[in-house]
């Protein structure tokens, strides 16, 4: 990949990421309508994506994002507010960019009009000085970037015949926004007495600071066209190296404290963490040391006592404290940046290659174990022993790496929700908790198609229209409720709605009407919910866009199985509904448990692993040929490894039943011996066995042995439908 | 295009000033500036109509009450809750914490633009 390459997937990556956060931020404006904040990192997002857009070829992005951010700015400064229509015109404008990312050959360039065209019917007419040539958009070259903010100060005079040239020195100052947090102090003691002034003539001029990463090069650009005439004098106060000082000064407050000489306070007293205003006004020479230490006398507050003295006019004093303020506020936002931990953007391959790789050595460790503890070698031992804990270490810490909180996904649901509720014309809040909660990213993703359908239902079936919960007597916004946590290997995810709940009723009807069970069949409460899992099961009245097409919920049961997850569903008629779904952790390396059948070795996930018990002749011969057994008085189905494989040979005397539990039911498999825990580095098994079921892939034993890995659920979905066909015969 | 209106309350005046108060109109908005002040101890500027309001305008105000300072005469801006005004200040970076040194009685122009309208 060349270069140049490498540059537009970086961009289209950080594109989709802005695009995310803008869509998070839109839909918490929504409920924060005056929150200048939100409006502010809204302008940023669309100002990155315009700006490297622009810088990597991306122009159609960069010219469409320009009018949006344009509709941003003036919300910004105020001269919009901020309204529902507002931010559906930007969702939709967000879309838009991601069409343009995605299949730009797709992209409706009369919708992107129309989008623009409706953005600019909402704002006001704008107040237009007059015509005026400005710099062109500040360059964001990658050359020009600094790695960290640097705050400078800038004082811009303009020639006094700026105006006569046609140009506002307001849009320049306008520009600098653009690079970063600023502010602007205007100097009026220039300005003659109303006799004497050309009206036409520019006598203000301006105090800056701004605090930006894009370098003072940058800061000249948006000056170019005047810089020969103007006077303009950059200084760097804070960030880059002069924060070394600060590092310096943090380190000797931590000494000074920690030997009890002084506290954190009284050092903070002393040491004052930042310039005062005197010595901003010395250091711009704005005042002699005499005049400042003559104004000392007072006890007023040193600002004020200078402007009362005549000594200065206001404007330096206003610009002082606005550099003092920003400083100290930049250095504030610096420490918090602090403790956060830097992170790099690394490419997703580049991890999985990873993961593979420890996958491989935790297979070969896994070897050298076993060759270690066959050799009567106790140094040979020792490296086995250190090499398993750092390899377990490394797994660990290779697995972090990849693991995404699921809160990213939440923030998509947010907008599915708010277009599903507007769309389908009900009021629905969404809610979310254990946003932190920590999924391996192939899980996160594979989990995406069946969340959304999940939470399609709940609004399109589940939560009643306003009028309809009016009248049952609850509230009209009905509630969903997001939960995810952590539950041993698994994560749980919960999505819990307060709609009209499950009808057992109408769904054991809907199940004999398909013949997916007989009139007469005993069912629990949980195994009737569990038919609307069957393919091509559907009990809504009438289909709708959403939903109800039949071909959903076995799609959800299939794709979350295919992460070796569970869905298990608890509902209240009237009351709401619960669906609970368990998933690994991960689907590279698993804990499994080792059993072994015959000569065969198998892997069950250790997460499904409740307990082991013996499985005597006497037990079989009290079970009357069925495959059952009693486990504390609990009858416990169980399914025969030797009988399910066929495998041959003699089966021990006392075997083994591993005791599992899928979606809520315990399931017994029968074993010859339970060899004990191993760290499992899934494998899968290439197309030719692709369609075994009950094998979900394979794992290499220390020894070079292959295991296969139990599908539990799937050899126990493939058992039934073994055993419901025998019935039916 | 601009329009003014003076009105005589005796030592107060009030000039009222319409339409766009940019740098095409800044030589006549002087002299106007001009007259009315010579004429009055207490002139009130009411912009409350102005539909456009540009960097050139906001010096010549600053201007007027320097002036007016100097002359020991009082100076105050009618504009209320005028967004424009308001922007123009802000956009300007005139708004102010203390008043300026010219000032005799608190009256900075600047200094409370932020604060009336919150």
């Amino acid at each position: 990949m060349s270069n140049n390459e490498q540059h537009k997937a970086a961009y289209v990556e950080e594109a989709y990421e802005l695009l995310s956060a803008l869509e998070t931020s839109l839909l918490e404006l929504e409920d924060n309508l005056e929150d200048m904040e939100i409006v502010g990192t809204i302008f940023r997002a669309l100002h990155t994506i315009k700006g490297s857009g622009s810088m990597f070829g991306f122009d159609d992005i960069a010219s469409f994002t320009h009018d949006i951010e344009n509709i941003f700015d003036k919300v910004r400064n105020g001269e919009m507010s901020v309204t529902k229509e507002l931010i559906d015109l930007t969702l939709s404008a967000g879309d838009h960019i991601k069409l343009l990312l995605d299949e730009p050959e797709l992209a409706d360039k009369q919708m992107a009009g129309d989008i623009i065209a409706s953005l600019k019917a909402l704002s006001p007419k704008t107040i237009v000085l007059h015509e005026v040539k400005t710099s062109p958009a500040p360059p964001q070259s990658v050359e020009n970037a600094l790695e960290e903010d640097v705050t400078y100060r800038i004082r811009f005079r303009p020639p006094l015949d700026i105006f006569i040239r046609g140009i506002n020195p307001i849009h320049l100052i306008n520009e600098l926004h653009l690079l970063g947090d600023c502010r602007i102090t205007a100097q009026t003691d220039a300005i003659p007495q109303i006799v004497d002034i050309n009206p036409e003539h520019c006598y203000t001029y301006w105090d800056i600071i701004l605090t930006t990463s894009m370098g003072v090069n940058a800061i000249k650009d948006v000056f170019i066209f005047i810089v020969d005439d103007c006077e303009l004098d950059i200084d760097s106060i804070a960030g880059g190296n002069n924060l070394d000082e600060e590092a310096i000064q943090n380190k000797l407050q931590d000494v000074f404290a920690s030997q009890g000489y002084v506290s954190q306070e009284d050092w903070q007293e002393i040491s004052g963490p930042h310039k005062r205003i005197g010595d901003i006004l010395l250091e711009r020479k704005d005042i002699s040391k005499e005049d400042l230490q003559k104004s000392l006398d007072g006890q007023k507050p040193i600002g004020e006592i200078l402007v009362d003295s005549g000594r200065i006019d206001s404007g330096k004093v206003e610009s002082a404290l606005a550099e003092q303020q920003h400083v100290r506020s930049s250095l504030k936002k610096k420490g918090k940046a602090g403790l956060s931990s830097s992170s790099i953007r690394v490419s997703s391959d580049k991890l999985d290659n990873l993961v593979n790789l420890v996958g491989e050595l935790v297979t070969v460790q896994a070897r050298l174990t076993q060759t270690s503890a066959s050799r009567n070698d106790p140094e040979l031992f020792l490296i086995s022993e250190e090499v398993e804990r750092l390899t377990e270490e490394l797994r660990d810490n290779t697995m972090s790496v990849r693991m995404v909180p699921i809160g990213t996904m939440y923030s998509k649901f947010k907008r599915l929700v708010r277009d599903l509720s507007d769309e389908m014309g009900k009021e629905v809040q969404m809610s979310t908790e254990g946003s932190d909660t920590e999924l391996d990213k192939t899980v996160i993703e594979k989990l995406n198609d069946p969340m959304v359908h999940l939470i399609r239902n709940s609004i399109d079936h589940g939560i009643e229209s306003p009028d309809v919960r009016r009248s049952l007597g609850k509230p009209e916004e009905g509630t969903l409720n997001l939960t995810a946590r952590h539950s041993g290997a698994n994560v749980v995810i919960e999505i819990n709605d307060d709609g009209a709940g499950l009808d057992p009723e109408a769904i054991r009807g809907k199940a004999v009407e398909k013949g997916l069970i007989e009139q007469n069949a005993e069912l629990s409460e949980k195994e009737i919910f569990a038919l609307i899992l069957a393919p091509g099961f559907s009990t809504a009245k009438k289909i709708t866009s959403v939903s109800g097409r039949g071909v959903g919920m076995d799609v959800v049961k299939r794709n979350i199985e295919a992460v070796r997850g569970s869905i298990d569903i608890e509902s209240h008629k009237g009351t709401g509904t619960t669906i609970t779904l368990s998933l690994p952790l991960t689907l590279a390396i698993i804990d499994g448990l080792l059993v072994k059948v015959g000569e065969e070795m198998f892997v069950v996930p250790l997460s499904l692993v409740k307990e082991c018990v013996e499985l005597t002749g006497e037990d079989i011969s009290n079970a009357h040929g069925r495959q059952i057994s009693n486990v504390r008085g609990e009858i416990v189905p169980y399914i025969n490894l030797r009988e399910k494989f066929s495998i041959y040979g003699g089966k021990p005397d006392i075997e083994q039943i591993v005791i599992t539990n899928v979606n809520g039911q315990r399931v017994g498999f029968v074993v010859d011996h339970v060899i004990g825990e191993h760290q499992t580095v899934i494998k899968s098994l290439g197309r030719v066995y692709k369609d075994i079921e009950g094998v979900s892939g394979a794992t290499i034993l220390g020894d070079g042995t292959v295991a296969l890995i139990i599908d539990v659920s799937k050899l126990l979905q493939s058992e039934r439908s073994l055993l419901a066909g025998n019935s039916n015969n | 295009m601009i329009d003014f209106k003076v009105e005589d309350l005796g030592s107060e005046k009030t000039l009222t000033i319409n339409g766009e108060l940019t740098i095409e109109n800044a030589t006549a908005l002087q002299g106007i500036f001009i007259r009315s002040l010579d004429t009055s101890e207490h002139l009130i500027v009411n912009l409350e109509k102005a539909s456009a309001i540009d960097l050139s305008f906001l010096q010549l105000l600053c201007s007027v009450h320097k002036t007016s300072s100097d002359l020991k005469k009082q100076l105050t801006l009618s504009v209320m809750c005028q967004e424009i005004f308001r922007n123009a200040v802000k956009e300007a970076g005139l708004l102010r914490h203390t008043g300026c040194g010219f000032e005799c009685d608190k009256s900075c122009l600047w200094t409370d633009q932020g604060k009336e309208c919150d």
